[in-house]
C-alpha cells in the first residue's frame, strides 16, 4: 500500500515537470527553426541583431 | 530542463542565418544554470511537505509558471497599448511574442495544477470553482489572441485587432488573481506575500523563488527568439509582396503599352 | 486627342483588371489597409463586447454567492438554503470520524468559527482526508445533518517540509484547532 502511494505520487509529478520541458523545448525548436528557414528568405541588412 | 534548444543555439553561433545573438546565448547560459539549480532544489535539497508529500515540488513549476505568465501577459498590454500609440512595427511584434510565450506557459500552470489537484483536492478539475474557471477564461482569451494573430489580414488590420484583444484579455488578470480572497475557492490563496511573512521556508521556499529565476530568464530567451522570428516573417511577406507588385507593373505595362503615360 | 479621348472612356469600362497596374504602389497600400480597417470594425467591435460580457461575468459573479459557505454562514443561513444543494467548507474535528476505511468514511463533524456540522458521507474519500483538515464538501441539508456525497480536501497554502520541526508542526495543529475548532469534542 505504502509502495503503490508513493509510486503514484511521483507519477504526478514526474508528468507535470516532463510535460513542461517537453512542451517548453518543442515550442522552442520550432521557433528556431522556424527563425532559420525564414532567415534564408530575408536580406542580411533586415536580419542585424543587436 | 530546455537542453535542446540551447544546444542548438551554441551550435550556429558562428552561422549567421539565424536569430541566434550573443544577448540570447548568454540568456540561454543563464536559464541552464537556473534550471539547473531549481531542479536541485526542487528534487534533491528540499524535503517533501509534511502534507502534501511529493507532490508539493509540482509547485515548484506550477507557481513560477503563472507567475512569468501573467508576467508575459502584462507586457502583453503594455506593448499592445503603445502599438496602438505609436503604430511601431517593434510594439506590435514584443506584444505577439510576449502573448504567445504568456498562453504557453499559462497553458502549462493550468496542467501542473491538475496534475496536484488529484492526489491533494480529489478532483483534476472543479467546474465553478472561481480561480479554476476565471484561471481557464483567461487561458482562452489569450488562446483567441494568438488565433486572431495567426488569421491572415492586412498586417494594420491585424495589429490593432490583436492590440485590443490583448489589452482587453489582461484586465482579466486582476479578478483571477484576487479571485480566491473575492468568491472563496477551493484553491489556497496567496503563499508569498510580503518579505518574512511567507507561508514557506528554507529550501522550499528557495526552490520556488530559483523557479521565478529559471522561467524568467526562459521567457526573455523565448521572447526574443520569437520576436525576431515575427520579425523576419513580416519582412519575408513584404518582399514577397513587392516583387509580386512589381511583375504585375511590368506585365501589364508591357500588354498595354500604357507604361510611359504616368 | 480624339482617339485619346476615346480611349480614357474605355478603359475605365473595361474595368479595375487594366487600373490596377497604373496605380501607385503607394496609393494600393493606403486603399487596401482602408478596406482592411473597414473589416476590422466588426471584429473589434465583437471584442468589445466579448470584453464587457467577460467585465459583466465578473461583476455578477462578484455579487453572487460565494463558491462554498463557511459552516457558520451555513448554519445563521440555514433556513435560506432550505434543501438546496450547496458546498461548505470546514475542519474535520480531530476523533470525530466515524466508519473511516481508506477510501471511505461513513460521518464525521465539520467545523468553522467555533461552529460545527454533523456529516453524513457519501462516495470516495481523497487521501489526504484526515482530522484538522479542511475540506469542501458538496450536498444538501437533511433536517440538521448535512449529507454529502462529493468531499475535497481543500488545502491552505502553508508548506512545510516532513520531518524537519516537530515541535513547528504541533505548534501549527495546535494554532488550526484553536482557530476553527472550538466545538466541545464529542
Amino acid at each position: 500500500m505504502l509502495a503503490s502511494t508513493i509510486s503514484n505520487e511521483w507519477a504526478y509529478v514526474g508528468i507535470t515537470w516532463g510535460a513542461t520541458a517537453a512542451v517548453i523545448g518543442g515550442y522552442a525548436v520550432m521557433v528556431l527553426r522556424r527563425g532559420r528557414r525564414l532567415s534564408r528568405q530575408v536580406p542580411e541588412d533586415q536580419r542585424r541583431w543587436m | 530542463m530546455p537542453n535542446t534548444p540551447l544546444a542548438a543555439t551554441t551550435d550556429v553561433a558562428v552561422a549567421p542565418v539565424s536569430t541566434s545573438s550573443r544577448g540570447t546565448r548568454i540568456l540561454g547560459a543563464l536559464t541552464l544554470v537556473s534550471a539547473t539549480v531549481t531542479i536541485l532544489y526542487s528534487f534533491w535539497f528540499s524535503k517533501a511537505d509534511v502534507e502534501l508529500g511529493n507532490t508539493v515540488r509540482i509547485l515548484y513549476v506550477h507557481v513560477p509558471t503563472v507567475s512569468i505568465a501573467y508576467l508575459c501577459m502584462l507586457a502583453n498590454a503594455v506593448f499592445s497599448g503603445i502599438y496602438l500609440w505609436k503604430r511601431t512595427a517593434f510594439s506590435d511584434l514584443m506584444a505577439s511574442a510576449t502573448g504567445e510565450i504568456g498562453v504557453l506557459l499559462l497553458g502549462l500552470t493550468i496542467l501542473a495544477g491538475m496534475m496536484w489537484g488529484r492526489p491533494t483536492w480529489g478532483t483534476y478539475w472543479e467546474w465553478g470553482d472561481p480561480r479554476l474557471t476565471s484561471t481557464l477564461l483567461l487561458f482562452l482569451m489569450y488562446l483567441g489572441y494568438v488565433t486572431v494573430r495567426n488569421i491572415p489580414a492586412p498586417r494594420s488590420a491585424r495589429n490593432t485587432r490583436s492590440a485590443i484583444i490583448g489589452i482587453v484579455s489582461a484586465l482579466l488578470i486582476y479578478p483571477v488573481r484576487m479571485s480566491t480572497e473575492w468568491w472563496g475557492s477551493l484553491h489556497q490563496g496567496r503563499t508569498i506575500s510580503a518579505p518574512g511573512a511567507s507561508k514557506i521556508q528554507g529550501a522550499q521556499e528557495f526552490a520556488l523563488y530559483s523557479g521565478f529565476f529559471t522561467f524568467m530568464f526562459l521567457a526573455a530567451w523565448l521572447v526574443i527568439h520569437r520576436f525576431r522570428v515575427g520579425w523576419l516573417a513580416d519582412q519575408a511577406e513584404a518582399g514577397q509582396l513587392e516583387s509580386v507588385i512589381a511583375e504585375r507593373r511590368a506585365e501589364s505595362a508591357g500588354d498595354l503599352g500604357l507604361g510611359k503615360v504616368h | 486627342m480624339d482617339v485619346t479621348d476615346f480611349d480614357d472612356p474605355e478603359s475605365a469600362d473595361a474595368g479595375p483588371l487594366d487600373l490596377t497596374p497604373r496605380t501607385p504602389r503607394s496609393e494600393q497600400g493606403s486603399k487596401s489597409s482602408k478596406r482592411g480597417a473597414a473589416k476590422a470594425v466588426p471584429i473589434v467591435l465583437g471584442v468589445l463586447v466579448l470584453g464587457a460580457i467577460a467585465a459583466v461575468l465578473v461583476t455578477q459573479l462578484a455579487g453572487a454567492a460565494t463558491y462554498f459557505y463557511n459552516v457558520d454562514d451555513a448554519v445563521a443561513q440555514r433556513s435560506e438554503i432550505g434543501d438546496r444543494r450547496v458546498r461548505l467548507q470546514g475542519n474535520v474535528i480531530k476523533g470525530s470520524e466515524i466508519g473511516r476505511t481508506k477510501d471511505s468514511v461513513q460521518g464525521y463533524l465539520i467545523a468553522y468559527n467555533g461552529v460545527s456540522v454533523e456529516v453524513e458521507q457519501s462516495g470516495d474519500v481523497p487521501d489526504l482526508f484526515g482530522p484538522s483538515i479542511p475540506v469542501v464538501i458538496e450536498g444538501r441539508f437533511v433536517g440538521d445533518v448535512f449529507k454529502s456525497d462529493r468531499v475535497l480536501v481543500k488545502h491552505d497554502e502553508t508548506y512545510d517540509e516532513a520531518n524537519k520541526d516537530r515541535v513547528k508542526e504541533a505548534e501549527r495543529d495546535a494554532e488550526r484547532n484553536a482557530s476553527s475548532t472550538t466545538v466541545p469534542q464529542p
